[in-house]
């Protein structure tokens, strides 16, 4: 899986464009992106998630090829289900995490699958579930 | 006690389809009442095994794998290594007290040791 993310992406093309036009703004990069700069400043300062949705409707402007999308739609999950996991009112259930995450169950099962295997996941009981770092510690 | 297959699973992209495909031609059952949301599968014969369906990740390939119940995962983990097993979902204890591994043997084919809730 990339460890480039897809927030890094954006944020280096606009970064790009930048450097090519110091008068370049946000504005500008948001309208060639057809979404709305404030979603669009949020999502570049961490402030918003991005979904596997709006990784779709962003990467053909961003002209990555179908691989690219589908790791970036991936990481974007599994970043969700981690995220999740890590709430004090976290719950052993799938269909709270898909609630809380607002990712289909099926979708939810496969980034936990794909957690559990890259070891960044581990259902210790029942009811813990715990995250990597977590694991480190114990 | 032995070591006997459980359970089956086909690991589908489209689980939905794929549930409805053996219901309808097989008249199988499929609950899915559970924390993990597993289309588990009853066959409605005291007969044979029962089984599920997990969606695979879209850059998967359907598949079918075979459960075999053991009584100590760890032991059978380390045992199926040195026989040149692959793990590739590590022991993972479910929400309703089952755990289970999932690994590839020598000749690359997945399958699961699964030990049943205490």
């Amino acid at each position: 899986m990339s460890a480039v993310t897809f927030r890094s992406l954006l944020q280096a093309e606009f970064d790009r464009r930048r450097a090519a036009n110091r008068r370049y703004s946000l504005r500008a990069f948001a309208r060639s992106l057809s979404i709305d700069h404030s979603a669009l400043s949020q999502i570049l300062r961490g402030r918003r998630r991005l979904t596997v949705r709006s990784v779709r409707a962003l990467a053909p402007k961003l002209a990555l090829d179908a691989a690219a999308v589908a790791e970036h739609c991936a990481a974007e999950n599994d970043a969700a289900i981690l995220d999740a996991i890590g709430r004090p009112n976290f719950r052993a259930d799938s269909r709270w995490l898909a609630s809380m995450s607002g990712i289909p169950l099926d979708q939810v099962n496969v980034a936990l699958q794909r957690l559990l295997r890259k070891g960044m996941v581990v259902m210790q009981s029942r009811q813990t579930w715990i995250r990597r770092v977590e694991a480190d510690r114990g | 006690m032995g070591n006997p297959v459980v359970q089956w699973q086909i690991v589908a992209k489209d689980p939905d389809a794929v549930t409805r495909f053996y219901s309808a031609l097989f008249g199988w059952t499929i609950n899915a009442g559970n924390a993990l949301g597993y289309r588990a599968v009853e066959t409605g014969n005291g007969r044979g095994i029962n089984g599920g369906v997990w969606p695979s990740p879209p850059e998967g390939h359907s598949l079918v794998q075979l459960f075999v119940e053991v009584d100590d995962i760890d032991a059978a983990l380390a045992k199926a290594a040195s026989l040149g097993a692959r793990v590739i979902v590590p022991k993972s204890e479910l929400p309703d007290g089952d755990a289970l591994a999932i690994l590839l043997d020598p000749a690359g084919l997945s399958f699961g040791i699964y030990r049943p809730r205490p």
